[in-house]
């Protein structure tokens, strides 16, 4: 075999050895992109469900003591697992907004780091864009360790009244009182097969926001 | 036949070039082909997943607004459901069928596949319903008591197999051709008394 013939022959095998990976890396970064178009869909769905949810529960209605969610103990876990929420002494809307986001956003457990908050808060104004959940303020008995916060006002049996998020876009300038929810977690692509090529782990955030039913107002 | 000084290859030398040529294509075809389908797949599985997403959504709106009506005491009919979001949902699903589940949930999308055949989404909706109240004036409080005047919750899932261009024998159940799935949304709804 000649030296020119031996030439072509390390060319074609450094020209295969060169676009294989890249095409490789090319297909998985892709494959990574659909999955994170897909999550981000599924946390927005989650968000907004929750917000939503708020308002199949009373107004005045907070959770009494011994009350616990995400996972449902009625069905799921148990009351001393570590990873529910004790909801004593929060608005009962609060609890039905984690119990609705936490069983949408099920499936995707393994692969996503959550940046937890307060579960229930309370205040807040759009025009305070700076500031985080526009100023709002957890509840005295709030756990601080949730996948989803959502900023709740309700009118306890004390004759308290605890606001809710002013949305000053609606019905401007005085605003309109809504429930927000807010969800933010980081995609971890090295948890997946395709860690070995995708190199990125983007922070998904999910906002929601639902108004009360026009009977309820 | 000569060859030339400059030329990679001419005459025998040309024969050889076009036998590597041949065998490098040979190698390289498939893996291009299965990039290429992996890519078309990946695409098509998240335009599949989006409208599955948004179906579930849909569906769990309905099935909570429809079951809190003042003429309803019941969960609402899971076929009714069905056919309202499987127009928007065939839509998007490539060559796979959608059903409504007869009862309650499956457990998995092997029992989808098991009764309805291959690539098959089944939707079905659980209802839970709070423990009566009545049971905490039983003398021994049972633990749950704390939960009886909740609202019941609705689960509605999408649970089976989507078609998929993977080729048999490289998909992740072994079968090839479909990409389980299993998408959920619960949500809380009201319940007037019947």
């Amino acid at each position: 075999m000649s030296r020119r013939r031996r030439g072509c022959d390390a060319q074609a095998v450094l020209e295969t050895a060169l676009v294989i990976p890249l095409m490789l890396l090319l297909v998985a970064n892709f494959i990574a992109l659909m999955l994170q178009v897909t999550v981000q869909q599924q946390l927005d769905s989650a968000t907004a469900l929750a917000a939503e949810s708020r308002f199949q529960a009373p107004q005045e209605a907070f959770d009494p003591a011994g009350v616990v969610c995400c996972p449902d103990p009625r069905c799921c876990a148990a009351p001393s697992d570590g990873t529910s929420l004790v909801t004593a002494g929060i608005p009962t809307g609060c609890r039905y907004a984690a119990e609705t986001f936490y069983g949408t956003m099920h499936g995707y457990a393994g692969i996503l780091e959550w940046q937890d908050a307060p579960l229930c808060l309370t205040g807040g104004d759009s025009v305070r864009v700076s500031v985080r959940f526009g100023g709002a303020v957890p509840y005295a008995d709030s756990p601080q360790r949730s996948h989803v916060a959502c900023v709740v006002g309700s009118n306890s049996t004390t004759g308290t009244s605890y606001a809710g998020y002013l949305d000053r876009t609606l019905n401007p300038p005085a605003g309109l009182y809504v429930v927000t929810c807010d969800a933010t977690a980081r995609l971890d692509f090295s948890k997946t097969p395709l860690a070995w090529g995708v190199f990125w782990s983007p922070t998904l955030h999910a906002h929601a926001e639902a108004l009360p039913p026009p009977f309820r107002q | 036949m000569e060859g030339t000084r400059h030329g990679c290859a001419t005459g025998a030398r040309r024969r050889r070039a076009r036998a590597q040529a041949t065998i490098e294509f040979a190698f390289v075809a498939p893996l291009f082909l299965l990039c290429f389908l992996a890519t078309v797949d990946a695409g098509l599985w998240a335009v599949q997943s989006s409208a599955e997403v948004a179906a579930v959504q849909q569906a769990a709106r309905l099935a909570a607004s429809a079951g809190s009506s003042p003429l309803s005491s019941t969960t609402p009919d899971v076929r009714t459901v069905t056919a309202t979001v499987s127009t928007r949902l065939q839509q998007a699903l490539f060559a796979t069928r959608l059903v409504a589940w007869p009862r309650g949930c499956p457990a998995a999308p092997g029992s989808v596949e098991s009764l309805f055949g291959p690539r098959v989404l089944a939707l079905c909706i659980d209802e839970h319903d709070p423990l009566p109240c009545s049971a905490a004036g039983t003398g021994t409080t049972p633990p749950s008591s704390s939960y009886c005047s909740d609202t019941p919750t609705i689960t509605v899932r999408l649970v089976g197999y989507v078609a998929s261009l993977v080729p048999p024998g490289l998909g992740i159940t072994g079968s090839g051709g479909e990409i389980p799935t299993d998408i959920t949304a619960t949500t809380h709804t009201l319940r007037f008394a019947p």
